[in-house]
């Protein structure tokens, strides 16, 4: 019966392809010598070695003689769909699921503003819609930003600081946006000019920055405020390079200096965690990954055995969503453990 | 228990490892695939860069010349008879690295005089011209060696209108095209280039003799063309009437009774015409077509017996294609149409005959203007500033991006005291100014000389032949005239504005400028008298109005006149202008005389009344406007009423003036009417003492045109001011025997930058920059990194080196930024470096007011105050600049993505390595 304990669960997963590639590869070898020789299955069960009686052909020795080899073609095929497959998803899924988040925020937001519920200040839940922010020269129209800006965040849009003021308020507000995952809100960030407008609308009305200047690593500060000025910092990264889009180097600053008059803050958290602010991951995605990681090599193993068990197309309509949603899960713990601003 | 089940299992296994070996194949072949398309998707920009990296050859003189020798020779009863033969040889001014719109002088001796002249060269009615000489440019080059898909024909030559590329003939079947003895047999049937099936649009138009010559597009589109403005298609850069604001370049270039004569051609690229597509990849031709007339041979002996002359036919065709011209040389055409004799005319310049007579001069453009752009996407160093700048900026900055050891900058074109407001509250780093700033800067800026250039007045006048005057004379005092509003424009308006009854209508009928400039045409009425009352400007902000006021303002004669005193013929100052404060920086629309008599006649102006003059001066914001017009001498005066009486009646510019009849005058920079080949006024400089105050002609006084050796008169007279910390532009020295040659619209350009405050890598861009313009950049030549015409070379020939050395001490002090701001008279010594980076930049202590609000409303005239921002309104929402302190702050911190920012490519790459090695293995192990 141990026939049916095959080996390609684990290695298909990519998770372990450490120590028993060995053995999964001799059965694998084996099962082809199998197939042309047909010998009992029985007799050669625990024929590890791939060294052979001198009965075989030296042709069917040649074919088995690289025992390992043919497994390690498996895993690292397997490794590099893995690999591509969370590039593919970093890269052009997960603009779909900011997307999403955006509709269902925008919603919320537009309740709130109408309801005069929109949060003004004080201790706002994470992830919870707290502007509306355009900024046409850099390509950001109607984006609904949320409170907070960890990585998990800014999953869903643009994040607010949580130790600076909203925008609009007297002082300083923070803003966080991707470069270019998740949509990349703010991946145009540098191509502002100085003039370019910005208008906010939060709860206390609408405001309109006008940008300042660009900055990034070693520029000066801008200048200090005038007493009940406000300004918008927008914070996102980039690259350079080949793969700049890819692979966040630094971070770019955009200041935008408020228009008129600027409103009263009712204060905010005086500090944040590591995890808020920026190039920073989400360690606590550790958690939710240890989860679900189980949960998708539970899946395979129950494809593969249900393949065998119950039948191929049964097995593929029933397993693939729940391999699919468990695949899903993982890369989007994995993808929070990577920098926020990216 | 064995036997059975064992064997099926068996054959499952066999399948199912079947199967998986399939499935790992595919798995492998489609992870090596992605592999190698991320491999081949990054290597892409290498490729591209190194294709990019070729810098264009600079060639010292892009000129060329070339001569024909072409001869019309009639085939008559089987004998060769020659009659007429001339050698005719063509000069062009430039030929190679041609950028957009850049005008090139064509000029030629030995052609047939031409006949029948019209005014416009440049529409298509100028085609019916008797020996005209044809300009065009063709895609291709002119060779055999080269592919026939490439070569220059007929098809590729632009024309602005299909009417120039067509000819029909309804009441004859054998016209001189169709008997042209050296056309191709298939050239010579009764339809050419018909298309078949005939478009709707075109139905009719196949009747009697129909020579059709396509257009055939860049992109591979053929525009057949046809009648009635191009029934069949035609590009979508053509025009279907030949009065357009800005005509096609096709030129019928008029030869005098000596055989010369010459023309401005203005070159296209892809960027103002795509379906011609030139380009720096696809070359072109300018071609030239001394039209000689049809060689004919009007029997067809050596054809197929359809297209052979009848008999009948034959005496008619004879004479028609053997005629020699209804006019005389020289002559003006009478207006008639088809009065010409076809044979002769421009309209035939396809025509074998013709075609074979072309002198092509291959022609070289420069990369596009975005070819930054394309080369790198890399965050560009801005540098804000002067129009007066651009040209050469626009060569400085490919040299720059094509460089990898080099970085990108980019000038954006702004008002100059604008752009010195935003660099001195920090919102820019670099400026591009043409003089001192009028309010001292509350930071270290330092102001590093980079080009001598200047302002001209482009004046296109024709004189009483209708000719283009080439010498035009103005003095200070006409200059004030024109932008006071101070000539009323017209008789009637004469009448309304009681202030100006004894003024002349305009400048051109004006008996100070006709003593000037003598032969000008007396205008009678017509669009010339509006053009002519006012100089075409900027309402914004501008270096180029302090310098045009500041020449102004030093003449005693322009000042008194400015001061009420009347002129020795009698006319006033508008007095909306007496008195004004000179030099400023924005030049005030102040008349505000609404005309009884304008709304008479103008239902616009009955609907809505606003002040007139403004709206003959009409000044716009952008430069590039002003440079525009002069170009294409369109004036900008919006007094013309569209839509008359409709609710949608707006009032519109004059547009463009019928050549012959031009009288157009606008401040433009130096470099843009050397680029474009805009002619330019003569300034005063100099008037002896001895000279008459009423003068009767130019004698006793010394006017100077803009030339190298006129800035360079110009730039003798500069002399360092510590206080302005730059080298200003004497006006009152200009007047003195020194300044006799000097040209008085010279100017300073200088790129001021701070000394403190930039970060280390801006510094040091900027730095560089300096130090190229001054060295490098200071090479004359139409190449990238080079300076084009219209700048004055800063070099020790030239008399500049303390300007070089001080823009070499200033770039030091820049890269320092240790707020030291060189003296320009050498009197201070730069300090020694010490650890603190930044020593002084504490608050400094502010002087004088605002500098840029004086001079307040800008335009009234309706026109251009629209998208570019005037520099003025940009500082506003800082408090006032003299109020600024400058606090030293902190540097933002940089912030790493450490390793985990790599993740994403590291990801990729292991996907790329793991996919190759299966592909490699299974592959091995499947042989």
């Amino acid at each position: 019966m141990s026939i049916y304990v095959d080996g390609d669960p684990v290695t298909s997963t990519g998770q372990l392809p450490g120590t028993d590639v060995q053995v999964v590869g001799g059965r694998k070898a084996r099962r082809e010598a199998q197939a042309l020789t047909q010998p009992s299955p029985s007799a050669r069960k625990r024929d590890v070695s791939p060294s052979t009686p001198a009965t075989r052909s030296s042709r069917r020795a040649r074919r088995s003689m690289p025992a390992g080899r043919g497994s390690f073609v498996w895993v690292l095929a397997t490794v590099s769909v893995l690999a591509f497959w969370f590039v593919l998803y970093a890269v052009a899924l997960t603009p779909f699921q900011e997307s999403h988040q955006q509709a269902v925020l925008y919603n919320t937001m537009r309740e709130r503003l109408a309801d005069q519920t929109a949060p003004l200040g004080g201790d706002i839940a994470p992830g919870s819609p707290v502007a509306l922010l355009s900024a046409p020269s850099i390509g950001v129209l109607d984006t609904v930003v949320v409170e907070g800006t960890a990585s998990g965040d800014l999953m869903a849009g643009p994040g607010h600081r949580r130790d600076t003021v909203l925008p609009g308020q007297a002082g300083v507000a923070v803003l966080y946006g991707r470069a270019a995952l998740f949509g990349g809100p703010f991946g145009a960030l540098a191509s502002a000019h100085i003039g370019d407008p910005i208008t906010v609308t939060t709860g206390q009305g609408v405001f309109t920055y006008t940008v300042e200047g660009i900055r990034r690593a070693n520029d000066s500060f801008p200048q200090p405020l005038a007493a009940g000025g406000g300004r918008l910092t927008l914070v996102s990264a980039e690259g350079e390079g080949r793969f700049e889009a890819l692979s966040p180097t630094g971070a770019v600053y955009l200041d935008a200096r408020l228009q008129g008059e600027a409103q009263p803050s009712p204060g905010h958290p005086r500090s944040v965690p590591k995890a808020e602010t920026a190039m920073q991951g989400d360690p606590s995605a550790l958690l939710p990954l240890a989860l679900v990681l189980p949960l998708l090599v539970g899946a395979v193993v129950a494809v593969v055995y249900g393949r065998s068990r119950w039948g191929g197309w049964q097995t593929w309509l029933v397993g693939m969503p729940l391999v699919l949603a468990a695949l899903w899960a993982v890369s989007q713990a994995v993808v929070q453990l990577l920098p926020n601003l990216s | 228990m064995s036997g059975k089940h064992s064997s099926t299992v068996r054959q499952g296994l066999a399948s199912s490892t079947g199967r998986r070996q399939t499935g790992s194949r595919v798995l492998a072949v489609c992870a090596a695939t992605l592999g190698a398309l991320s491999i081949a998707v990054s290597l892409t920009p290498f490729t591209a860069e190194a294709g990019g990296d070729v810098t264009s050859p600079s060639v010292a003189s892009s000129a060329a010349s070339k001569s024909v020798t072409a001869a019309r020779t009639h085939l008559l009863a089987g004998v060769d008879q020659v009659v007429d033969s001339r050698t005719v040889k063509v000069d062009v001014s430039a030929t190679t690295t041609l950028r957009d719109r850049q005008a090139v002088t064509v000029t030629w001796s030995g052609a047939h005089p031409t006949g029948g002249r019209i005014p416009d060269h440049n529409s298509a009615l100028a085609a019916q011209q008797e020996y005209p000489v044809v300009i065009m440019q063709c895609r291709g080059t002119d060779s055999t060696s080269v592919a026939a898909a490439q070569r220059v024909s007929p098809q590729t030559c632009w024309t602005q209108t299909s009417d120039e590329r067509q000819r029909g003939d309804a009441t004859s079947l054998f016209p001189p095209y169709r008997v042209d003895r050296y056309a191709a047999a298939s050239d010579r049937q009764q339809l050419v280039g018909v298309p078949s099936p005939l478009p709707k649009a075109c139905s009719g138009s196949e009747a009697g003799a129909q020579h059709w010559v396509a257009f055939n597009a860049a992109d591979g589109t053929i525009y057949p063309g046809g009648p009635r403005q191009g029934c069949a298609g035609s590009p979508p850069e053509s025009s279907t009437s030949s009065s357009t604001f800005v005509p096609g370049n096709t030129t019928y270039g008029v030869t005098d009774l000596d055989g010369t004569g010459s023309s401005r051609f203005v070159i296209n690229t892809a960027d103002s015409n795509a379906s011609l597509g030139c380009s720096d990849t696809v070359p072109c031709s300018l071609v030239v077509i001394p039209i000689m007339g049809i060689s004919c041979d009007p029997v067809g002996a050596s054809l197929p017996i359809d297209d052979q002359t009848p008999d009948i036919f034959l005496k008619d065709a004879q004479t028609r294609c053997t005629k020699t011209g209804h006019y005389a040389p020289g002559q003006v055409t009478d207006g008639g149409t088809d009065t010409e004799d076809l044979a002769v005319s421009g309209y035939l310049w396809w025509s074998e005959s013709n075609w074979r007579n072309r002198v092509s001069f291959p022609l070289t453009f420069a990369q596009p203007s975005n070819v930054c752009d394309l080369v790198s996407s890399a965050k560009p160093s801005y540098v804000y500033g002067s129009q007066a700048m651009v040209q050469a900026t626009l060569q400085w900055s490919p040299a720059f991006c094509l460089d990898r050891n080099l970085f990108k900058f980019q000038h954006v074109q702004f008002s100059e005291p604008g752009s010195r407001n935003l660099l001195d509250n920090g919102s820019i780093e670099a400026a591009l100014v043409g003089g001192p700033p009028l309010q001292d800067y509350t930071k270290p800026v330092v102001q590093a000389p980079v080009a001598v250039s200047g302002f001209a007045i482009a004046a296109v006048v024709d004189n009483h032949d209708g000719q283009q005057v080439e010498h035009v004379n103005l003095t200070p005092r006409l200059l004030a005239k024109l932008m006071t509003m101070s000539y009323p424009s017209g008789v009637g308006l004469r009448q309304d504005f009681t202030a100006l009854k004894n003024n002349p209508l305009d400048m051109v009928a004006d008996p100070e400028f006709r003593a000037l400039n003598p032969n000008m045409l007396e205008y009678t009425d017509g669009y010339e008298i509006t053009s002519a009352s006012t100089l075409f400007s900027v309402s914004s902000d501008s270096d180029v109005i302090s310098a045009l006021t500041g020449y102004v303002n030093a003449d005693p004669e322009a000042r008194a006149w400015l001061d009420g005193t009347a002129d020795p013929w009698g006319m006033v100052v508008d007095p909306a202008y007496k008195g004004i404060a000179l030099p400023t920086e924005s030049w005030p629309a102040l008349d505000s005389n609404v005309s009884k008599a304008a709304a008479a006649v103008n239902p616009c102006l009955a609907f809505s009344p606003v002040p007139y003059l403004p709206l003959v001066a009409a000044p716009v914001s952008n430069p590039a406007t002003v440079t525009l017009n002069m170009q294409f001498d369109i004036s900008n005066s919006q007094i013309v009423c569209q839509n008359q009486g409709l609710p949608n009646q707006k009032l519109t510019a004059l547009g463009r003036l019928t050549p012959g009849r031009r009288a157009l005058f606008g401040v433009v920079a130096l470099a843009d009417a050397a680029r474009y080949q805009i002619p330019t006024a003569a300034l005063l400089t100099h008037t002896d003492s001895d000279a008459p105050t009423k003068p009767t002609d130019a004698t006793g006084r010394t006017f100077v045109a803009p030339t190298t050796a006129s800035l360079k008169a110009a730039a003798d007279l500069l002399a360092p001011v510590k206080a302005d910390g730059t080298w200003p532009v004497p006006y009152a020295a200009l007047r003195g025997d020194a300044g006799k040659d000097a040209y008085p619209g010279t100017m300073l350009m200088s790129l001021n930058v701070p000394t403190a405050g930039l970060s280390t890598t801006e510094a040091a861009r900027y730095a560089t920059l300096i130090q190229f313009a001054v060295s490098q950049g200071q090479t004359p030549g139409n190449g990238n990194g080079q300076l084009p015409d219209g700048y004055l070379p800063m070099s020790a020939a030239n008399g500049l080196a303390p300007l070089v050395a001080y823009a070499k001490d200033a770039a030091s002090a820049i890269r320092a930024q240790q707020g030291y701001v060189p003296a320009v008279d050498g009197s201070t010594r730069p300090p020694k470096p010490t650890a603190t980076p930044i020593p002084t930049p504490s608050p400094l202590p502010s002087t004088g007011t605002p500098a840029s609000s004086s001079g307040g409303g800008t335009t009234s005239g309706g026109t251009g105050s629209t998208a570019t921002p005037s520099g003025s309104a940009q500082p506003t929402a800082s408090p006032s600049p003299s109020t600024i302190t400058i606090v030293s702050v902190g540097k933002t911190t940089a912030i790493s993505a450490g390793v985990l920012g790599q993740a994403l490519p590291a990801l990729l790459a292991l996907s790329v390595v793991c996919g190759l090695a299966s592909l490699a293995l299974g592959y091995r192990r499947r042989a």
